[in-house]
């Protein structure tokens, strides 16, 4: 169990820290899935007054059954997979953790996460539009003309004149949440191991938070 | 006429001791009191969880707090040990 700040933020029945896994005698009394999580967040309103698992249990109100399934209300999305249950903040057709989570085996909640009261949105603005993103992310990838490869050399490197993916996600830093364009663009030709450069950059702001080369087997530092 | 005022004085005196003494102890245990992390614990896995911790013996050990993300990070470990059901 973990508490922040003296609150209690998490339980985690299936952590492998515990030697013994829960008996079964000890185990709740066996009911459906949207039972044993409308029971818990019902319980757990009541319990810490948290307003983020009452918003949840409004969500579950337009549910008949658990399974997997993205269920919104208002503007608050139920992920539904591999009994992970997530429940996000969507603005500007972003989706924001609201640090709300349930994990289910057997239909018992052994997994359980509420960091509502730490998570903010920094911002949920886009100004910087694709293609504006896209060059900037070019300029930057650019920049890089040689990489060094330990105990190989260095070599001249570029890029692909267009980005093979682009996409906007959102990034968290100290519970604080933006949008970021992530730009990447492929090797051209590959070097070895180096794939390309993955450019991120904030959506509203046009800040650069990070350019960096990719590796086949992970991110290398330049 | 000197001796009943004393006394009456006295007596007052006693009541008022008395009563500031009762208001104290009252107000004493009537604030709140902090809940440690092992009571919390328990009320969140008995009450919020649904698990009877009665029918177990548990034992709690707690980790060293540490500073991450700006915040201060506790964790506790509960050990249940499920207790002899008695042959019947």
């Amino acid at each position: 169990m973990t508490f922040i700040n003296g609150t209690l933020t998490n339980y985690d029945l299936s952590s492998s820290h515990y030697t013994q896994s829960l008996p079964p005698q000890l185990q709740p009394f066996p009911v459906t899935a949207l039972d044993a999580v409308k029971g818990f967040l019902q319980r757990y309103h009541a319990y810490s007054k948290s307003s983020i698992a009452q918003e949840a249990l409004g969500v579950l109100d337009g549910v008949s059954e658990l399974k997997t399934m993205n269920v919104t209300a208002g503007n608050l999305k139920m992920r539904v997979a591999d009994g992970n249950i997530d429940w996000l903040r969507v603005v500007n057709d972003l989706e924001f953790h609201t640090g709300l989570s349930i994990r289910l085996n057997n239909c018992i909640v052994n997994g359980f996460w509420d960091h509502s009261s730490l998570y903010r949105i920094g911002s949920a603005e886009v100004n910087i539009p694709r293609e504006e993103a896209i060059r900037m992310a070019r300029q930057e990838a650019k920049k890089v003309t040689k990489v060094t490869l330990w105990g190989i050399g260095t070599f001249p490197f570029k890029v692909a004149e267009e980005p093979l993916t682009v996409y906007l996600y959102v990034g968290t830093g100290n519970f604080t949440m933006y949008p970021y364009w992530h730009v990447w663009f492929p090797a051209d030709p590959e070097v070895h191991s180096v794939t390309g450069i993955e450019v991120s950059i904030r959506a509203d702001t046009g800040e650069i938070a990070y350019s960096r080369t990719t590796r086949g087997f992970g991110t290398a530092i330049q | 006429m000197k001796c009943p005022r004393k006394a009456l004085c006295a007596v007052s005196v006693a009541v008022g001791l008395i009563a500031a003494t009762v208001i104290l102890i009252q107000a004493f245990n009537s604030a709140p009191r902090e809940l440690t992390l092992q009571d919390q614990a328990v009320s969140f896995i008995t009450y919020v969880a649904g698990i009877d911790l009665s029918k177990c013996n548990v034992s709690i050990t707690m980790n060293q707090p540490y500073e991450f993300d700006g915040v201060i990070r506790e964790s506790l470990r509960l050990i249940w040990n499920q207790m002899e059901t008695p042959m019947t």
